[in-house]
């Protein structure tokens, strides 16, 4: 009569029913059918991923009345005494409450005794991470050799703190995280088995949250039934306390339309209906993530996480958007989480980010000042969104950035060229092509083609600087020019000395990044000048 | 017998109470949100709703429904039904040896009531190992068992211990909300009532705290006149002259608290003085200050500022500044808390801090 909750009673007591471990389920049963079963076995994976449900099965199939068979009737005094946790010969250990050498004497010596009622004696060691250090010691000789009726099966959600010479014994099997999908049809299937009215779509929701964990799935799915007599996706949401979409979409056009008297209001409103800052901080990470993927890949729904109803109007919203100002939002805010997690005023801190966002990025100049240690300050994770401070401007900036580099960035090929070739390598590596993209300058001299990229894009220049990458690039430009190249990429710094001047306006220009050309500093100028500037010798590196 | 009732929180007791009346009660829960926000109040106020006799009668309209009179109910509000236990910290921690003498009793049948029920509260502060222990007896309690965690954020718990548990959030309350009650229940004049409950964020328990804590207000005087004489001054040798004096002040301001709370031994509320009067609540001070600095500059909205009881220091503040300045002493105020959180030297941090102020344009 007592209400058993849905992931107990829906734990999977079959090899069949155990779903998302395809290769754990039939490398177990072929052990089984053909007699070859191990006396050591380590279940690894993370939460509800079904380590302890397997285990007892393969006690099951193991004990069975009809066995060793890979298909455990279910209904033999085995078989149920195992369902009910009352068997005998299957002794379940808790590991993290039994984790001292004392209790592992104690299973050591009884671990000789044969079984009482069937073929095995299974010890299922759950939580296995959790014994001490000494009591692994003390099991490893019997883990190694231990009595022909006896199997091990050690549980954990952490194998990398077993010892080696623990895992060495065992044979490991690894679960993984179920699938988004696979999840859903299993969320979908006790719904209907238990008359819980569920909507598909609601059933992908709560399979998403859940994380790839069966038991957080089954548990959400229980609650939002009680919540709602009909599970929708709304009524997940708001179980859930996921901000309304209508206060995200306020936020961002607020932030986009340079209104901080509502941009604090909407963060007010949030305080105020009791919203969690680190949720409502996340929910707007997902929702300029949204608008990102609408706007990049249009009529892909599915690749968001809003219900369809919302969907034309994040697609209208994120076209009012520059993509620059998307990605620029989403890295301030994501740097503003992780602030948060570590902060103990949660509002503060995602004022602060929002703060951030309106800060101008300090002057050089005053970070020569006592008490401004530099490198804090670059630090600094809420300095970073500090560059959104320009935003109005830099929304029309990247044409104009792009016009002005125009001049230097292409000698011994033209601009033209360099797209047809660009346009050869996307097939063969999307990721490659936009690098490329933000080249700061391509010059062909004779066969050699030199890349050169701006000092902050240091990471693009070495990943074209890969092996593969650089045989792709000379493959699609011998295309186009007819001859065959090999090409040499590097970061400016390098190039920058004796190289063509046009890089210097251009780096600037493009990521705003401080002191591109120290030498201009009126500080600078003041030192070479104390200094007898003849003897002054430019290191750029 | 009644507990006092609780304020806000409609949603998550609706959450709680749609489960008991279905019938899908769980034998895990977990209340979390930050302290203050009635968490324990409502973990036994579930507590109530699921082991009252006459549970089966609840009106409909009521949420989380007890009778308040038959035994099971009077028991559990004063504390000593048999099968009613709380687990608190012992000292820093719940140790493992707490969890595991829990399993132990938690298997015995129940006394009175049909149902066992245990209550860990700071359920965050379980150590890694006692929060191992509990995983088993969490995932399939012997007999009946109600087991409720209550606990500041799930995310500082193992996943595997949350995945065993049925969430439900806590949040803060409105501030309307919070002012009209407490210039109803704790006779606050309207104007206090409305600034301390913008300080206390929403969080009731805070609030009856800061009123009855004129300490709180003095060190919190303190700091504020000792940021504002350094915001200005731009002298270095000043600003080095405030940072003792105010590490002073806050080390005499905590002896003070601690005394007091030791006289007053028996009330378990937490000082408000002695968290404001360390270098980290001091920076969280500071850092209110510039928050609204920087708001106030931006928008001139008085609805929006915390510190409402200092608005003319704030409107002649931002008369002398940009918001662009406010936002970089806000941020450099975080840097300050971040590395005393990392335990920076608390001297040198500060006087850092204090510098960067004076000198900062």
């Amino acid at each position: 009569m007592t209400y058993v909750s849905l992931y107990r009673r829906w734990r999977p007591q079959t090899f069949d029913d155990i779903i998302g471990q395809a290769h754990v389920v039939r490398t177990l049963r072929n052990a089984i059918s053909t007699g070859r079963t191990t006396h050591a076995y380590l279940f690894a994976g993370p939460r509800g991923t079904g380590k302890t449900s397997t285990a007892r099965v393969l006690a099951k199939a193991l004990n069975c009345a009809n066995g060793p068979t890979p298909d455990p009737c279910g209904e033999c005094v085995s078989c149920l005494g195992i369902r009910e946790g009352t068997a005998m010969d299957v002794i379940e250990v808790d590991a993290a409450s039994n984790r001292g050498i004392d209790e592992i004497r104690d299973l050591r010596e009884k671990v000789m005794y044969a079984p009482t009622q069937g073929r095995y004696k299974v010890y299922i060691i759950d939580e296995a991470h959790m014994l001490t250090p000494q009591a692994f010691n003390a099991l490893l000789k019997t883990l190694e050799e231990p009595p022909p009726h006896a199997v091990f099966v050690l549980a954990t959600t952490q194998a990398e703190s077993i010892i080696p010479t623990i895992q060495s014994r065992c044979q490991r099997f690894d679960f993984g995280r179920l699938t988004v999908s696979d999840l859903a049809a299993h969320v979908a299937r006790v719904a209907q088995a238990q008359s819980i009215s569920i909507d598909p779509d609601a059933a992908r929701l709560v399979a998403r949250r859940a994380d790839g964990s069966a038991r957080d799935a089954l548990g959400l799915l229980e609650q939002a039934s009680a919540w709602s007599p009909h599970v929708t996706v709304e009524s997940v949401l708001s179980l859930l306390g996921v901000s309304d979409f209508d206060i995200l979409t306020r936020f961002a056009a607020a932030l986009a339309d340079d209104q901080p008297g509502q941009v604090f209001q909407i963060i007010q409103e949030a305080v105020d209906s009791g919203a969690d800052m680190r949720q409502f901080l996340q929910d707007l990470i997902l929702h300029f993530r949204n608008m990102l993927v609408a706007k990049e890949c249009p009529g892909r729904p599915e690749l968001t996480d809003v219900p369809e109803a919302a969907y034309s109007a994040l697609t209208r919203q994120a076209a009012s958007l520059s993509r620059d100002h998307l990605i620029r939002v989403l890295g301030a805010l994501s740097e503003g989480e992780a602030q948060l997690r570590r902060s103990f005023n949660p509002r503060l801190a995602l004022e602060v980010t929002v703060a951030g966002l309106y800060a101008p990025p300090e002057q050089p100049t005053q970070e020569l000042q006592p008490a401004a240690p530099a490198p804090q300050q670059r630090q600094a994770p809420a300095a970073q969104p500090a560059r959104a401070a320009t935003r109005a401007a830099t929304r029309a900036a990247k044409p104009a950035a792009a016009e002005s580099e125009g001049g230097g960035r292409f000698s011994g090929i033209t601009e033209a060229q360099w797209q047809q070739a660009l346009a050869r390598i996307k097939p063969a590596s999307a990721l490659l092509e936009a690098f490329l993209k933000d080249v700061g300058s391509v010059r062909v001299e004779g066969d050699l083609v030199r890349i050169v990229f701006d000092p902050a894009w240091a990471v693009h220049a070495q990943k074209v600087s890969e092996p593969d990458s650089k045989r792709l690039i000379a493959q699609a430009l011998g295309e186009v020019l007819g001859r065959n190249v090999r090409c040499e990429s590097t970061a400016a710094r390098v190039e920058a000395r004796k190289e063509s001047p046009a890089l210097q306006p251009s780096a600037a220009g493009k990521s705003g990044s401080p002191g591109v050309d120290f030498a201009d500093m009126p500080e600078v100028q003041a030192a070479i000048e104390l200094f007898n500037p003849r003897e002054i010798k430019t290191i750029t590196d | 017998m009644r507990l006092p009732d609780i304020l806000g929180q409609d949603e998550a007791m609706r959450v709680l109470d749609a489960e008991i009346r279905s019938g899908t009660m769980s034998h895990a829960y977990m209340l979390w949100g930050p302290r203050g926000s009635g968490r324990t109040l409502i973990a036994r106020r579930l507590a109530l709703a699921a082991n009252c006799s006459f549970r089966g009668e609840a009106p409909p309209e009521s949420v989380l429904w007890y009778c308040g009179e038959c035994p099971n109910c009077a028991k559990i509000i004063s504390g000593v039904h048999p099968d009613f236990s709380i687990i608190v910290p012992s000292g820093n921690s719940i140790k493992i040896a707490q969890i595991r003498e829990m399993q132990l009793r938690i298997s015995l049948k129940a006394n009175e009531s049909e149902l066992k029920t245990w209550l860990i509260d700071d359920a965050e502060r379980m150590t890694e190992e006692a929060q191992n222990c509990l995983l088993k007896v969490l995932e399939e309690p012997p007999g009946r068992s109600l087991i409720i965690l209550v606990a500041q954020d799930r995310e500082m718990l193992l996943p595997t211990i949350s995945s065993r548990c049925h969430s439900v959030r806590l949040g803060t309350v409105d501030m309307r909300t919070m002012a009209e009650w407490a210039s109803r229940e704790l006779r606050l004049p309207q104007q206090r009532a409305q600034v301390l409950a913008v300080l206390s964020g929403g969080l009731p328990g805070r609030l009856a705290s800061l009123a009855s804590d004129s300490d709180y207000f003095a060190v919190r005087d303190s700091i504020i006149a000792r940021v504002r004489s350094v915001m200005w001054c731009g002298d270095g040798a000043r600003a080095l002259d405030a940072s003792e004096d105010l590490l002073d002040e806050l080390k005499k301001a905590r002896a003070r608290a601690q005394t007091q709370s030791q006289e007053a031994e028996g009330e378990a509320t937490t000082s408000e003085a002695l968290e404001i009067a360390t270098p980290a609540g001091a920076c969280d001070c500071a850092a209110g200050w510039f928050r609204d600095l920087f708001v106030l500059s931006l928008t001139g909205d008085g609805e929006l500022v915390i510190n409402r009881d200092y608005m003319e220091a704030l409107e002649e503040d931002v008369a002398r500044g940009s918001p662009e300045l406010f936002a970089r002493w806000t941020v450099r105020v975080m840097q300050t808390a971040r590395a005393l959180q990392a335990n920076a030297n608390v001297r040198l941090a500060m006087d850092d801090f204090m510098l960067g102020l004076a000198l900062t344009r």
